[in-house]
């Protein structure tokens, strides 16, 4: 009997969520939520080997910052401002302990708040919507944005991830070195600079496309979690890589799913599932011991 | 020591997951779109004005055997829901998700959806502009977050009953089905939607 109520439940979930598949921004939604998903996880082994960990949620309130400038400014495409400038930025974060007075994590810290703080000011003098707190909101925690995603928005943040990943393979031996061991790579006449210059570009991309899904307060989330999560059950750069973008997919779109069935919000949803899934990683680490 | 690390985890795990929860019954929190304090302020001497407005319009207009006919009205109208499964979308077999965004795609591509019946539940709300002269009725739809609220206008039937006497109370939780049409008002560029010849239920 119960087994029976129970199966009528889930085909009950089914129906409805088939029923929702017809809507067509809800197709865009799993699509971009899937392509930044294995966006951020690729790159975010890279980032934590790195100690980089923080600057995902840096550049991310740089990107805020950027959106709220151009809102002001009126632009009707916000990515063609937002992502120079965070790129701009992202490469002078990475550059952070060459030749700079404000070193690493204080440079970090600094530009962070600064564009958070200015990027809000700027809104909140400048308004441009009926409704402020419904737009930083939105912006700050995704929200809902992922199913306000309009077919130009899907085929620019598509051919931006493809971009991305395509990168990412072809520079995938150069990249391993400059993550493992920089003054090695260097020494062996590598233009190390070049491709810390690729990452933090890459970087700044997948922050301007994941704050569509998560929110800018979330993104570090998304670039951590999954990357942590392999780390814990396995151990070589190949592996963790492929096991992180799996698991970054996976959780992105059992979040998704369960956020519209559910009615929560998108992001906090996805983030959610990521920390279940670091837990069960750590689970899962701790029982076969650490294998490789 | 180990004991107390667990409990911390756990104890943030809540937390985390309770921090994510729908707040509904935040009322008028999406329906104030102020950014300031002053802003604030005048719509709390605007709001005053027009609670003195319509204590005015109601000792002008008052009368018990309309009201108690209204009252019928209303609730007449309450089976509606259960019987009548023709509605082109009904919003209110969605998720909060869902009926947020098809309320932003209907205001972002109004041209898909123009002659579609709509069935829509969430709070009545009336405000009164003063370049048209005119009320204006809606039913706001809090979001997952309940921070994006949006408002999508209604017309009551043809338009002809009377404000405040036969509409609901602010905030009264309401559904709404009508027919989704766009519209522009005299020497005004801006293209505004609603839902025209409307039943409007109020929920217990």
């Amino acid at each position: 009997m119960e087994h029976g109520k129970s199966m009528k439940e889930g085909v009950l979930l089914i129906d409805k969520l088939i029923f929702y598949f017809q809507y067509p921004f809800v197709r865009y939604a799993l699509i971009v939520g899937v392509l930044i998903a294995l966006c951020s996880s690729l790159l975010g082994v890279t980032l934590v080997l790195k100690r980089f960990s923080f600057i995902g949620d840096g550049l991310s309130h740089v990107a805020f910052g950027a959106m709220a400038v151009a809102s002001v400014l009126n632009f009707t495409n916000n990515m063609i401002f937002i992502l120079p400038v965070t790129v701009i930025c992202a490469v002078l974060l990475l550059r952070t302990g060459q030749n700079t007075k404000i070193k690493g994590d204080a440079a970090v810290a600094m530009i962070s708040v600064g564009a958070l703080a200015i990027g809000y000011l700027l809104m909140n003098l400048f308004s441009t919507g009926p409704n402020l707190s419904g737009d930083v909101c939105s912006t700050l925690f995704g929200s809902t944005s992922i199913l306000t995603l309009t077919k130009g928005q899907v085929v620019l943040c598509s051919v931006l991830s493809v971009i991305v990943v395509a990168i990412f393979i072809i520079f995938y031996q150069k990249i391993f070195c400059v993550t493992f061991d920089e003054t090695f790579a260097k020494a062996t006449g590598m233009k190390t600079d070049f491709y810390n210059l690729l990452i933090a570009v890459i970087t700044a991309v997948i922050i301007v496309l994941a704050m569509n899904l998560v929110g800018s307060l979330l993104i570090s989330a998304l670039v951590i979690f999954p990357a942590l999560s392999a780390m814990r059950v396995y151990k070589t750069f190949f592996s963790v890589t492929i096991c992180s973008v799996v698991l970054s997919v996976l959780c992105a779109v059992i979040g998704i799913l369960l956020s519209i069935l559910a009615g929560t919000p998108v992001g906090s949803t996805i983030v959610a599932i990521d920390i279940v899934a670091f837990m069960i990683s750590c689970a899962v680490g701790k029982v076969a011991g650490g294998r490789a | 020591m180990k004991n107390l690390k667990k409990c911390m985890v756990l104890l943030l795990c809540i937390l985390l997951i309770t921090g994510c929860s729908n707040k509904k019954g935040t009322n008028g929190k999406g329906v104030n779109n102020t950014n300031s304090i002053e802003k604030v302020i005048d719509n709390q001497i605007a709001n005053e004005d027009g609670k003195t407005e319509t204590t005015e319009s109601e000792k002008a207009s008052s009368d018990v055997e309309s009201n108690k006919d209204i009252e019928d009205t209303i609730s007449g109208a309450e089976n509606v829901r259960d019987t009548d499964e023709t509605v082109d979308y009904d919003l209110t077999q969605m998720s909060s998700d869902m009926v947020y965004a098809t309320v932003y795609q209907m205001m972002v591509t109004p041209e898909e959806y123009e002659g579609k019946t709509f069935r829509i539940d969430g709070n009545f709300y009336a405000t009164y502009y003063e370049a048209t002269k005119k009320y204006y009725f809606y039913c706001i739809i809090q979001d997952a977050t309940a921070c994006c609220a949006q408002g999508m206008e209604f017309i009551w039937d043809d338009g002809s009953h009377i404000y405040p006497d036969e509409y609901p109370e602010d905030n009264a939780e309401i559904v709404v089905e009508g027919t989704f049409e766009t519209y522009r008002e005299d020497g005004d560029e801006n293209l505004y939607c609603r839902l025209s010849d409307a039943i409007l239920q109020q929920k217990n």
